[in-house]
């Protein structure tokens, strides 16, 4: 009997897992009827941020209260690249057949993989992300210091050229500079940015001219010389946030190293919430299953708020049953979208962090395997319906885990446990599609 | 939504800058220039780059550059000169905007590669740089000349003996580069060679002259395909004996093999298949059980007919098992019962070892020591010698395997022709309604899928003996997605599309191994971008690309122009 | 009995072909056919009238299958079980046109609510919003239709044996033969998704007659269509009906309605109001209640779409009085 919960807790720890990252599954799959291949590939992401964070700021600490840190840190990873993802690669592709999202989405997969792989020791690529950042940030200043209209359905690059080359141009001299000379004094940051304001908004009216005749709307000297500014200050705070953070010297001077994603990285272990297991009667209850399981809990409940009380959620569920309709009400149904991406990542997210205190380390492969079980728990529970996957999850890891333990024979045991997911999987498919507490997906044929 | 596009311009020759007349004379000195230059020696080490150090000698690349420069030739004198009734068809002037532009980034990374792999610039010797000024010239030229009316493409019409022996002599080419290309030993010869093809082919594409090679191809089909399977026949003989790139060659043969049974289950049927390859291991592995290894498990050794049987048709019954369920319900949850599926052939040929289950397939180690298949008597270890060539073991693989792709493709093209293929059509545009119209959905779909898996299979039996043994790491899910890769780079629906995907996907990792590090992530950024910017593949199946551009009006309107062309001229 | 023998004589012997009992339709708790009966006869042309929103369409989905009827039965007199074998071609006679046999109509049997089994036992159906195979040309999409009706499979497709060849002849030879039936046969190659409305609403009832039914089904076919292509629609199911067929129409067109059919059903919020010969169904008060309302909010809406129809009955009326 003891065996059986302990195995009931094993199953519940492991389910919740399942849990957190299913919601991401169904919610993308019942708003744009999209499988989200990359999803796993988010949890994993979400992951590295949470040990990114720590490394970044806590290295060597151990305080529970590092803990919210390292998830808001995980949060702005995954939240970051699902959306990214979104916009790039997603949304072009929201009218094609089916298929083609779908192999976007495994490329993306393979993509995320590598890359983390590839990368993570060498955090060079930073750089370029600020410095995509920056022009980001220089445009979007420019373009609110200016009264021409830039988000017209009919408005083309040649509108945004002056805003553009400001931004742009003030980046590259940026980089210009940081190629040749890494230093951090003072006076050479100053000089960077008002130099790169200045050529910047040289190049931004240069371009300005050049798109004259095409363009719609006069960008005023202003706008462009803000946007160059700012752009400038913007990539000048990202040198030197790479410079005094993520390449920082360690204590004696050694430089610090990004731990190579090539084979395992040992996960921080944390106070409160990993350590010496509890244990109630003969059943061991690992710290960190608990935290599992709680978040898991509250993330339901605030889950619940979020869907059925505030107006994004009621918008989502306008978006999922008729998204032409919900346009027609007024709801902005791309924003719609980007929220239950985001909405899927927060979760992954958490899922991420609690991965690897269970597990003391995390690995780039680990969202592969997660993900395609949480998709079966989604299904499981019945895709499109956020409960359906909560409950499928927790049905799953405790089906997984009695599995384990008490199939007999050369085909138990936990050689075999990734194996019952699947099992289950066309189980579910063959005797009830509509999964266990029903589909939520409108038929679009 | 459709986007209210500008009318397109009408081809006003008042409107077009005055014809400079320096324009044509400064393309013929380019020419002359860039074939002078490389007649000479471009480099002074004669290591790099396979000897481009000897006056008057050209190696290799330079060769490939005096080609580049006649074509350029052929393309001027239709512009102004003898062959102007050429000119009158083709379009010589974009042709020669490629042609010159293609040779200067060739001749600028010609002179990288020089520079990088020996002591700098100063290796370049005078002949590459007369070489490189010529380009610079043409393409300059190229840019002043003028664009003209053309006449139109699918009235040119050459004798049909004419037509034929060109068909011949492009094939004789494609045989002959590709030989070379596969040669090459070092990285960057083999990125020039592949920028030379390149430039070629975009050249004649802007030419006109593939779509007039589409054409012919259409009017003489059986010639065209007698004609490829000849030059794939002759490809051993032109390795003089020496069996590496014929095993580079095969593996090559039973990707793309694959891929095409692939090609039915997701070009023509339009189902997602994410674990194909675990139908091509079934076969593997039952080919390698039945064997003569030592390491097989079953005590039954049937002749090889009788393994391909088997094997096939065990991959089928792995089809059949998980089609049944899956393809009642929406095609979004094959996608991952096929994935799942995969994984599990993969764990469990990984686990059969005795401990975790019966003894079939030796666990993670593999059957390893396969002997060689034996086909009425003829062992295919054996080495012989055909018209004075050695053809070793890889070779008698490749002849089988040629034959293997030939069904495949016999299959794919005769299934696609017929009610069958209709029926799958139908279920991709609209399934509802095809149900409705009497359309077997399930049927067909299980069809497709067995079908897909039963070919695999028999491409896994030959595999198992090619490669000798077996081993569960050979079959993971990314290979699943490199054939599906293969499909959609290639052009989905499409036989040579699926082809040329496979080939490009299998022989550049090879070839390019300085690559090796980053492939895996290139390789889904390609998908990444294959999908947002050309979803129909680089051989685009006309059908195909009216699906994934539903709301271009325009492409409609010409595909059935063509179509109609086509209908009158037969 | 094929479409395309316009020498065969309608054979009017009053036999049933579609019996329809009590089919009700429940979604939930809203009820959108309730206990409707519909007889079709040999030969005849049924009319199925009604406001929008009266279940119409919904209960041609009962019948076809798309839906399965909450209660209720659906009886068809289909094809026996084993079809007679063609006669062997004798060498050197020109390929004939292989149409499935002429069977006498069977007894009334239940049917089961499967597309697939519908169109199998004669029964076949055209749609409100035209669903074609856009990116197919017109006689590859007729020529899908015929795809219930041949049995070449695999093995012989890829052998390109002789059943394969003979199919594939006699599919392509009949799906021309259709479409010239229907006007369009020198649309053959034209993709469908660039034919005139008109065009591809005439494709689809050729794709249907492709399935050799012995009823078919017309859900709004002149929608969108002017009086001269409503007339030229209304010829073309005269003749449908005169090559042995039975069609029963929806139409929102009064006049239409009225020239074409021999009955008329009247549906009004899922229930039959009353059924009958154009003339009765026509001067019944309460449809015209229905249609123009008694002057109360409830059929407004009703009133803007049908007071256009009823108008262009008046109008025309008028001009032909004139």
């Amino acid at each position: 009997m003891d065996q059986f919960f302990q195995q009931l807790v094993n199953g519940l720890t492991l389910g919740s897992l399942y849990a957190l990252i299913a919601v991401g599954y169904t919610v993308v799959y019942g708003i744009v009827q999209l499988i989200n291949f990359a999803h796993g590939e988010v949890f994993m992401i979400g992951a590295f941020g949470a040990l990114t964070t720590y490394l970044l700021f806590f290295d060597g600490k151990t305080s529970v209260w590092i803990l919210p840190v390292m998830i808001v840190g995980a949060m702005i990873a995954s939240v970051g690249t699902a959306v990214l993802m979104e916009r790039v690669a997603y949304r072009p592709l929201r009218n094609a057949p089916r298929l083609a999202p779908l192999i976007t989405a495994i490329g993306i997969s393979v993509f995320l993989q590598e890359f983390i792989r590839l990368f993570y020791e060498r955090p060079g690529w930073v750089v370029a992300v600020f410095a995509g950042l920056a022009i980001a940030l220089g445009y979007f200043v420019g373009s609110t210091r200016t009264d021409a209209h830039l988000n017209h359905p009919v408005s083309r690059w040649y509108d945004r050229a002056p805003l553009l080359g400001g931004a742009g141009g003030a980046v590259a001299l940026w980089a210009v500079l940081r190629l040749s000379t890494k230093d951090l004094n003072v006076g050479l940051i100053a000089a960077a940015i008002v130099g790169g304001a200045i050529v910047g908004t040289g190049i931004g009216l240069l371009a300005g001219l050049a798109a004259r005749r095409q363009a719609r709307v006069r960008i005023s000297l202003q706008a462009t010389a803000a946007s160059a500014a700012t752009a400038a200050v913007a990539s000048e705070v990202g040198w030197v946030i790479f410079k005094e953070l993520i390449t920082k010297p360690e204590h004696n001077g050694q430089p610090f190293e990004w731990p190579s994603a090539k084979q395992r990285i040992p996960f921080p272990q944390l106070d409160v919430v990993t350590g010496k297991a509890i244990t109630i009667g003969n059943v061991t209850i690992q710290r960190s299953a608990i935290f599992t399981v709680a978040a898991l809990v509250m993330c339901a409940i605030l889950l619940w708020f979020f869907i059925n009380r505030t107006r994004l959620g009621r918008g989502m569920q306008a978006v999922s049953q008729d998204p032409d309709t919900a346009r027609l009400m007024g709801i902005n149904v791309d924003r719609i979208i980007v929220v239950a991406f985001a909405l899927g990542a927060v979760l992954a997210a958490i899922a991420g962090v609690s991965q690897g205190l269970q597990n003391n380390n995390i690995d780039f492969r680990m969202g592969f395997l997660a993900g395609l079980k949480a998709f079966t728990a989604a299904v499981l529970g019945g895709i499109g319906n956020v409960y359906g996957a909560v409950v499928g999850g927790l049905v799953l890891g405790v089906v997984e885990a009695m599995a384990t333990q008490y199939i007999p024979g050369q085909f138990g045991g936990s050689t075999w446990k990734d194996v019952w997911a699947f099992i289950i999987l066309i189980l579910v498919l063959v005797f009830r599609p509509q999964g266990l507490l029903g589909a939520r997906v409108v038929d679009r044929a | 939504m459709t986007d209210v596009k500008t009318p397109p311009a009408e081809p006003e020759a008042a409107a077009q800058p005055p014809t400079k007349p320096i324009a044509w004379p400064l393309g013929l000195a380019g020419v002359v220039l860039a074939v002078v230059g490389s007649f000479l020696s471009w480099s002074y080490d004669d290591r790099i780059l396979g000897d481009l150090s000897l006056n008057f000698y050209p190696g290799g690349l330079q060769i490939l550059a005096i080609i580049v420069a006649v074509l350029a030739l052929i393309l001027l004198l239709a512009e102004r000169g003898p062959l102007t009734r050429l000119g009158s068809w083709l379009d010589a002037t974009l042709g020669l905007r490629v042609l010159g532009a293609g040779l200067v980034l060739y001749m600028a990374l010609v002179l990288v590669a020089i520079s990088t792999d020996s002591n700098g610039l100063i290796n370049v010797n005078p002949g590459g740089y007369v070489c490189l000024v010529g380009a610079v010239l043409l393409a300059v030229s190229a840019w002043m000349l003028p664009l003209r009316q053309l006449r139109d493409m699918s009235e040119a019409k050459l004798p049909g003996w004419a037509e034929i022996l060109a068909i011949a002599v492009l094939m004789a080419a494609v045989l002959f580069v590709a030989a070379y290309a596969l040669g090459l030993q070092d990285a960057w010869s083999f990125v020039l060679c592949l920028i030379f093809i390149a430039v070629v082919a975009v050249a004649l594409f802007r030419t006109g002259t593939l779509t007039w090679i589409g054409h012919v191809s259409q009017r003489h089909r059986k010639v065209l395909t007698l004609a490829a399977f000849v030059v794939a026949f002759l490809f051993p003989f032109t390795q003089n004996g020496s069996d590496a790139n014929m095993s580079i060659a095969n593996q090559v043969l039973i990707f793309g093999a694959t891929a095409m049974g692939l090609n039915i289950v997701v070009g023509l049927a339009g189902l997602l298949d994410l674990g194909y390859i675990a139908f091509l291991g079934a076969g593997a592995y039952t080919a390698a059980v039945l064997s003569n290894s030592a390491f097989a498990t079953v005590g039954w050794k049937p002749p090889f007919l009788v393994v391909m049987l088997v094997g096939s048709a065990v991959a089928a019954t792995f089809g059949l098992i998980i089609g049944t369920p899956t393809l009642r319900v929406s095609g979004d949850y094959l996608a991952i019962v096929t994935l799942g599926f995969g994984e599990i052939f993969r764990f469990s040929m990984g686990n059969l070892d005795g401990n975790n289950g019966p003894n079939l397939t030796n666990g993670p180690n593999g059957i390893p020591g396969i002997p060689d298949l034996e086909l009425f008597g003829f062992n295919f270890g054996d080495e012989h010698t055909v018209a004075g060539i050695d053809l070793g073991r890889f070779s008698n693989y490749y002849f089988l395997l040629l034959v293997l792709i030939g069904f495949v493709i016999l299959v794919f093209a005769r299934l696609n022709d017929s009610r069958i293929g209709r029926g799958w059509v139908a279920i991709r545009e609209d399934e509802k309604a095809a149900e409705a119209m009497g359309v077997n959905v399930f049927g067909l779909k299980l069809l497709a899928f067995a079908i897909g898996a039963f070919l695999a299979g028999l491409a896994g039996t030959i595999k198992a003996h090619q490669d000798a043994a077996v081993s569960p790491d050979q079959y993971q899910f990314i290979e699943s997605a490199f054939l599906l890769a293969a499909i959609v780079l290639g052009g989905m629906g499409t036989i040579a599309g699926v082809l040329l995907g496979a080939t490009i996907l299998k022989l550049l990792p090879e070839k390019l191994r300085f690559f090796s590090e980053y492939r895996l992530l290139m390789f889904g950024l390609l998908l990444v971008l294959m999908m947002r910017f050309r979803p129909e593949g680089l051989v685009a199946s006309r059908r195909r690309q009216l699906e994934f551009h539903e709301e271009d009006e325009q492409l409609a309107v010409a595909v059935e122009e063509e179509r109609l062309v086509v209908e009158e001229a037969k | 009995m094929t479409v395309t023998d316009a020498q065969r004589s309608p054979a009017r012997t009053g036999q049933p072909v579609l019996e329809a009992s009590g089919v009700t339709m429940r979604f939930g708790g809203l009820l959108a056919v309730n206990d409707v009966n519909l007889t079709v006869r040999e030969g005849e042309i049924v009319g199925l009238i009604g406001p929008n929103g009266a279940g119409k369409t919904t209960f041609f989905n009962c019948l076809t299958g798309l839906y399965k009827p909450t209660g209720g039965q659906v009886r068809f007199a289909g094809t026996p079980r084993k079809p007679k074998r063609p006669k062997k071609r004798k060498k050197g006679q020109p390929i004939q046109v292989e149409a499935v046999p002429v069977q006498p109509l069977g007894a009334l049997t239940p049917l089961s609510p499967k597309p697939r089994a519908v169109v199998r036992a004669g029964m076949a159906r055209t749609f409100q919003n035209i669903r074609l195979f856009a990116n197919m040309t017109a006689l590859e999409n007729v020529m899908v239709g015929r795809y219930c009706r041949t049995s070449a499979g695999a093995l012989t497709s890829v052998l390109h044996g002789p059943k394969f060849r003979r199919e594939e002849a006699a599919t392509r030879a009949r799906a021309q033969e259709l479409l010239e039936f229907v006007g369009l046969g020198r649309s053959t190659e034209h993709l469908a998704r660039n034919m005139p409305y008109g065009d591809q609403r005439r494709l689809e009832i050729a794709r249907a007659l492709a399935t050799d039914p012995k009823l078919i089904l017309l859900d709004e076919p002149t929608a969108g269509m002017n009086p001269q292509e409503t007339r030229q629609a209304s010829d073309l199911i005269f003749k449908i009906r005169d090559s042995g067929l039975s069609v029963v129409v929806i139409e929102h067109d009064m006049r239409f309605i009225f020239n074409l059919c021999d009955r008329v059903l009247c549906l009004v919020r899922g229930e039959a109001l009353i059924e009958g010969t154009p003339t009765e169904v026509q001067s019944d008060p309460r449809v015209i209640e229905a249609y123009i309302g008694t002057g109360e909010d409830d059929d407004e809406d009703d009133v803007d779409v049908q007071d256009a129809h009823v108008q262009d009955t008046t109008i025309a009326d008028e001009e032909n009085r004139s």
